[in-house]
């Protein structure tokens, strides 16, 4: 009750600010004001919640004043005429209104070619309000919000170079480009008539090639110059396999460059040097076999050094036993995003499984209560998918219904829509549906009976589910990946780590960081510097966006943060001990039927 | 059998041919490398106009272009900015139709029928109606393959390696519905065109030879491409597998690389047991032997290019052929090095690691023997041998970077970063190109009658050399940043928007390029018809396609198919006045008796006593015989 007042009181005085401020100021100022959002107020605090989930759960597909993978969400409650249930809903499971046959969330699901969104039954409906809220009040900024490349340095060409095409520039050159090929045609002429070439091409050519090797080389040094700052081995690596692997890209590097610029250099001057001259015979010569051993062996022998070097690294790195006793995480990666779980008190991270993976439990980590309810939520999915397939032909006859006073595009636009039920093809789908779903049940069953080997051991319970990875400096990890639909790649440029992240193949990477998040920010001299975990396999339209922060820090820093996480189901098994819910039979008949 | 066929030709290479029979279902092999080049030429004018556009997103992310919504349509480029997924598709159907199509098809399409039949003295194709249907097949592919862009959910957009379960299942992106069965149509009706074109080069290579032209002295050209056949036999079928597998997957619910999946819209799915790493290495069994086949067609053209204009033998004949059949039979067994990190099983990339920069060995040879061959010799600078030294840079310089990507230990940190694209644009995308264009400005005297302007191909040399450079250069800088490829904007990491400058001066190069491409067409189409009229053996070299008269006529020669007395590569041979000579010259100064077997009989190779009872080691040693020069 008293918070209750203590709240009230603070928008009091904020609103009686606001209005004062606001009279007294110019318009500019209404910006200040907060939208408030199904009838609650926009709080601070409410705000500053929903940027955090927003930023968490829906920045790699959506923007606020632009168009990303999903639509610009700016004004997304005024758009859909403030059904706010509705919009709810569509946020929660978009797929099962898509299934219900809901007119608006089918539109939306075909506007963006069956481009699926994600389920967020997780977030309650208070979280989605304030993501709502933070959405509503423009985001971070009345132009911020996401969406629009970062660009770090102005382009050194204008933008509206393209736009203000300066069409008399282009038209001139492409005249004086006709009249340079006239003068060629006509200096050709003269050549045939007289018998002798005016423009000797090949001498023209063959100094071309002396200027391009020399201009090739500057450029290449020059490219040096000024990209080189980037390159990741001036940092230093973060990980301490990476130090070995800089060094054998310098030694590559030692080996290759000379190579570059000898043959390079080679080329263009044996084609500048040796043009042809009138009355001189070219040195026949068809083979030498001893320069042809010299330049077969040396390469092989560079190589073969290369190769060991290669060879050890790779079995030191991927294939040693060295980091047998690190920690593991579990990395997890789905479209469009990742997530990781850190072993609890027990230090061992629950078996899991894609059957399990709900709305609540994104990582399918076995839960024996949470696999229970997930079963009875799956038979009331059959349920509804079986209602919705004894819906179908009325649907159909009033599509059908409809048909009349149409014409052209909308009228063609119905027909495919009643086709989609005349040619099975929304009986299918819903008959797969069941058929998966069914499949799930028995799985998940089967696994429930299971009594030896069981995966319901309740290792997993204190498992935590978090958006972000913290690593102990020189503490070596090992990430275990995992992929929840297509593979995706874990990609870690500055831990010099990358691995798949591949459905149905566990895969693994170990490492030990050695340079803290703030050293490096100190090395880049940058000090909003973070090591990302990003996306390197292409997998899906969202692929540029899905990157996860990593931090490495020292352990008193990772002692506070991990205190902080919340166990997965703890909680719930604390709580519902004694109430563990049965399974309640309700296949219902038109399943036993499939 | 068609031998006897074709004898029959021998005087009436005149007679009458509908419009129909000679122009579109011709089965005369210099008509149809014609029909592959004017395709693959249009295919690649489409491929490098889908990277303009998506390089245009690349350089100014939020600038909007109106001509992409008036080419792409306001589906799929709203206001002019190009949309996510279909920048996707753009690239797909990029490294598609660059790979496939114009690089397979219209380089090997388009040399190996016009060169296999005139370089070895044979009348036509083994099989002119499989050549035919080969070329058919390919155009039935290229339709398909383009009217994916016109279907409601967009063309695949999976990558062109189309990695499943994102290509298998429908639901996982718009790209991978509709789209992807018309992709992995158009590739089987590839594949098809590509067996059926590869058995019948192969065939004619081995089995229609002219009187004297052992194995040694076929020009390298033939050998290259005899090979890439080879190559392309005995891979694309392993392709093939590979894709009806992913078809069942899709229609038929099988889950050959499926398990363990929860897909946002459809929930947990039903496949177990499957492994998306077994379509990678199907897929890549064939992905690196494809690499040689584009390049290896290319490298053939350089040799030939590079030895007739620089007046001089190839350096090191039988270096070049063994190390096109080290590179052939080596290309088998690397395709892991795609794969160092995708879950396959450690040990095997260690041993990929090691035939993977065993392969660089020949490589090394060939580039090494190139420059051997340009030294004190008495270089033209044709066209052609423009692109064919530009061909040798870009193999230089690409071949290098491949040296880091091959270690799978550098791989960890450099796969699938800029620095790969570069390298592979570089080593077989500008490369192979640069192999094409020199093939086409070398024999478009032979292919049109007609020779091309030479200004215009010297403009249009430097200009696309400068430019692929400035495009692809840069990009290892990317990747040795850690910039992840196929990445449509760097919208939440904003490190990597350093990189916008950089991509602007790749987007203008890329443009220049195509510019570039622009005068080549013009060159191209206006030179068939009104190009300065070529004499019988404009570059005087020494192949036997320049002993055909210089108009078309069906059966190649028009008396008796001249008899080879040399290998093809007698340039400034002191022994003679003349810098040249042809193939088809009898050569007194021999002391060897060239047809001691087969003399008289009319026929040559099959007819050789030895190959009777051949063990295959005495066949190697009658192909390695010592040159009789």
């Amino acid at each position: 009750m008293n918070q209750i007042f203590l709240k009230h009181t603070k928008w009091v005085f904020l609103a009686i600010g606001l209005f004062l401020f606001n009279t007294s100021f110019s318009a500019e100022y209404k910006s200040k004001i907060t939208t408030p959002v199904n009838g609650q107020e926009a709080t601070d605090a409410r705000i500053g919640e929903g940027s955090v989930l927003f930023k968490a759960n829906c920045t790699s597909c959506h923007a606020l004043n632009k168009k990303v993978v999903g639509p610009a969400l700016s004004g997304v409650v005024s758009k859909y005429d403030g059904d706010y249930e509705w919009l709810l809903s569509w946020i929660k499971n978009n797929q099962k209104l898509v299934k219900s046959g809901d007119e608006r969330a089918n539109a939306i699901y075909s506007e963006y070619n069956g481009d699926a969104m994600n389920i967020f039954e997780n977030l309650s409906d208070d979280e989605i309000t304030s993501m709502i809220m933070w959405i509503e009040n423009d985001g971070d900024g009345p132009v911020a919000g996401g969406g629009d490349t970062i660009i770090s340095k102005p382009p050194v060409v204008s933008d509206s170079l393209f736009n203000s095409i300066n069409w008399g520039v282009v038209v001139m050159s492409v005249i004086v480009f006709v009249i340079i090929l006239m003068l060629l045609g006509i200096l050709e002429l003269v050549g045939n008539i007289t018998g002798k070439e005016i423009i000797n091409w090949n001498n023209i050519n063959a100094y071309m090639m002396l200027i391009f090797v020399f201009g090739f080389f500057a450029l290449c040094i020059y490219e040096y110059s000024i990209h080189n700052q980037y390159n990741l081995a001036n940092f230093g690596s973060a990980s301490e396999h990476g130090i070995e692997m800089d060094k054998m890209m310098n030694w590559t590097w030692l080996a290759t460059l000379p190579v570059f610029f000898i043959t390079q250099f080679l080329l263009f001057y044996f084609s500048f040097k040796y043009r042809q001259k009138p009355g001189r015979k070219a040195y026949f010569l068809s083979h030498n076999n001893n320069l042809e051993y010299v330049w077969t062996l040396v390469p092989a022998v560079v190589l073969a050094v290369l190769v060991s070097g290669g060879f050890k690294m790779w079995n030191k790195i991927l294939r040693s036993d060295a980091g047998k006793d690190a920690q593991q995480i579990e990395v997890f990666a789905y479209q469009f995003g990742w997530n990781a779980r850190y072993p609890g008190t027990d230090n061992t991270l629950g078996k899991a499984n894609f059957n399990l993976i709900n709305g609540v439990n994104p990582l399918g980590v076995a839960n024996r209560e949470h696999a229970t309810e997930l079963i009875n939520e799956l038979a009331a999915d059959t349920i509804s998918y079986n209602e919705a397939i004894a819906r179908l032909p009325k649907e159909e006859s009033e599509l059908r219904s409809k048909l009349g006073g149409l014409v052209d595009e909308e009228r063609e636009d119905h027909l495919r829509k009643i086709a989609a039920y005349s040619n099975g093809e929304k009986r299918d789908e819903l008959d797969m549906l069941i058929s998966a779903r069914t499949t799930q049940i028995e799985r998940l069953k089967r696994a429930l009976a299971v009594e030896e080997g069981s995966m319901f051991t309740g290792t997993g319970d204190d498992d935590m589910v978090v958006q972000e990875i913290h690593l102990v400096k020189d503490q070596p990890i090992t990430m275990k990946f995992r992929a929840r639909d297509v593979i995706h790649s874990a990609f870690l440029p500055y831990f010099r780590t990358q691995m798949n992240v591949v459905p149905g193949l566990p895969t693994e990477f170990t490492f030990k960081p050695i340079k803290t998040t703030k050293e490096m920010q100190a090395i880049k001299g940058d000090p909003e510097f973070d090591y990302y975990l990003v996306c390197n396999k292409i997998c899906g339209n969202a692929h540029f966006n899905m990157k996860m922060k990593v931090v490495v820090e020292d352990q008193a820093s990772y002692d506070k943060w991990i205190a902080d996480q919340s166990a997965l189901f703890t909680k719930k098994t604390e709580e519902e001990e004694t109430t563990t819910p049965e399974i309640e039979q309700v296949i219902p008949e038109a399943v036993a039927s499939n | 059998m068609s031998t006897i066929a074709h004898a029959e030709h021998d005087d009436h290479g005149h007679h009458k041919e509908s419009f129909i029979s000679k122009y579109i279902f011709s089965m005369d092999h210099k008509m149809i490398s014609k029909q592959f080049l004017i395709t693959g030429i249009i295919m690649g004018i489409i491929g490098m106009g889908m990277s303009i556009a998506f390089r245009l997103q690349l350089a100014y992310p939020d600038t909007s272009f109106p001509i992409l919504e008036w080419l792409f349509g306001s589906k799929w480029a709203p206001g002019g900015i190009l949309d996510a997924g279909y920048y996707m598709a753009l690239v797909t159907m990029h490294g598609t139709i660059m790979v496939f199509y114009v690089l397979t098809a219209g380089l090997s399409g388009t040399f190996a029928n016009l060169l296999l039949p005139l370089q070895i003295g044979a009348r036509d194709m083994a099989s002119p109606f499989m050549n035919m249907l080969s070329y058919w097949f390919f155009f039935l592919s290229s339709v398909v393959l383009l009217s994916s862009l016109f279907v409601e959910t967009g063309p695949a957009s999976g990558g062109w390696t189309i990695y499943p379960p994102l290509s298998a299942l429908p639901k996982a992106m718009p790209g991978s519905g509709a789209g992807m069965t018309l992709w992995l149509s158009a590739i089987v009706l590839f594949i098809a065109s590509s067996l059926l074109g590869g058995i019948n080069y192969i065939s004619t290579v081995l089995n229609m030879r002219t009187k004297g032209m052992s194995m040694t002295r076929l020009p390298l050209t033939v050998w290259a491409l005899f090979l890439t056949a080879v190559l392309g036999l005995l891979s694309f079928p392993v392709l093939l597998g590979g894709a009806l597998l992913l078809l069942f997957d899709r229609g038929f619910g099988t889950s050959f690389y499926l398990s363990d999946i929860y897909l946002g819209s459809a929930g947990a799915l039903e496949h177990t047991g499957g492994s998306p790493v077994l379509f990678q290495h199907l897929f890549w069994f064939l992905g690196h032997p494809e690499v040689y086949i584009i390049i290896m067609p290319a490298l053939g053209i350089t040799s030939e290019v590079i030895a007739v204009n620089s007046r001089k033998p190839i350096f090191g004949y039988t270096a070049m052929v063994i190390s096109l059949l080290g590179i052939a039979f080596l290309s088998f067994i690397v395709w892991g090095h795609h794969m160092f990190i995708t879950g396959m099983n450690p040990l095997l990339g260690a041993v990929f690691l090691v035939t993977t920069l065993i392969i660089a060995v020949p490589s090394a040879v060939k580039t090494f023997n190139y420059l051997a061959t340009l030294w004190r010799g008495n270089i033209r600078f044709t066209n052609g041998m423009m692109f064919a030294i530009g061909l040798v840079s870009f193999f230089i310089s690409g071949g290098l970077t491949g040296i880091f990507l091959g270690n799978a230990t550098l791989d960890i940190q450099l796969h699938d970063t800029y620095f790969v694209v570069g390298h592979f644009h570089i080593v077989m995308g500008c490369a192979a190109i640069f192999g094409m264009l020199a093939g086409i400005y070398h024999w478009f005297p032979k292919q049109f009658g007609r020779m091309l302007n030479k200004p215009l191909g010297y403009i249009h040399f430097w200009l696309t050399f400068i430019s692929a450079y400035l495009v692809f250069f840069p990009m290892h800088f990317m990747g040795l940043a850690g910039v992840p490829r196929r990445y449509y904007a760097f919208t939440l990491l904003p490190e990597y928007g350093v990189w916008c400058d950089v991509n602007v001066v790749m987007t203008m190069a890329a443009i220049m390029g195509g510019i570039a491409q622009l005068i080549f067409i013009y060159n191209f189409f206006t030179s068939i018809f009104f190009g300065k009229k070529a004499t019988q053996n404009p570059w005087e070299a020494n192949t036997l396609e320049w002993t055909t008269p210089v108009e078309r006529i069906h059966g190649n020669w028009p008396g008796e198919i001249p008899t080879v007395y040399r290998w093809a590569y007698d340039y400034s041979n002191p022994a003679y006045e003349s810098d040249f000579m042809p193939q088809n010259i009898p050569d007194e100064t021999s002391d060897v008796e060239l047809f001691e077997t087969n003399q008289g009989n009319g026929s040559s190779f099959q007819e050789l006593p030895t190959y009777e009872n051949a063990t295959f080691f005495i066949m190697i040693k009658n192909w390695f015989r010592p040159s009789t020069i």
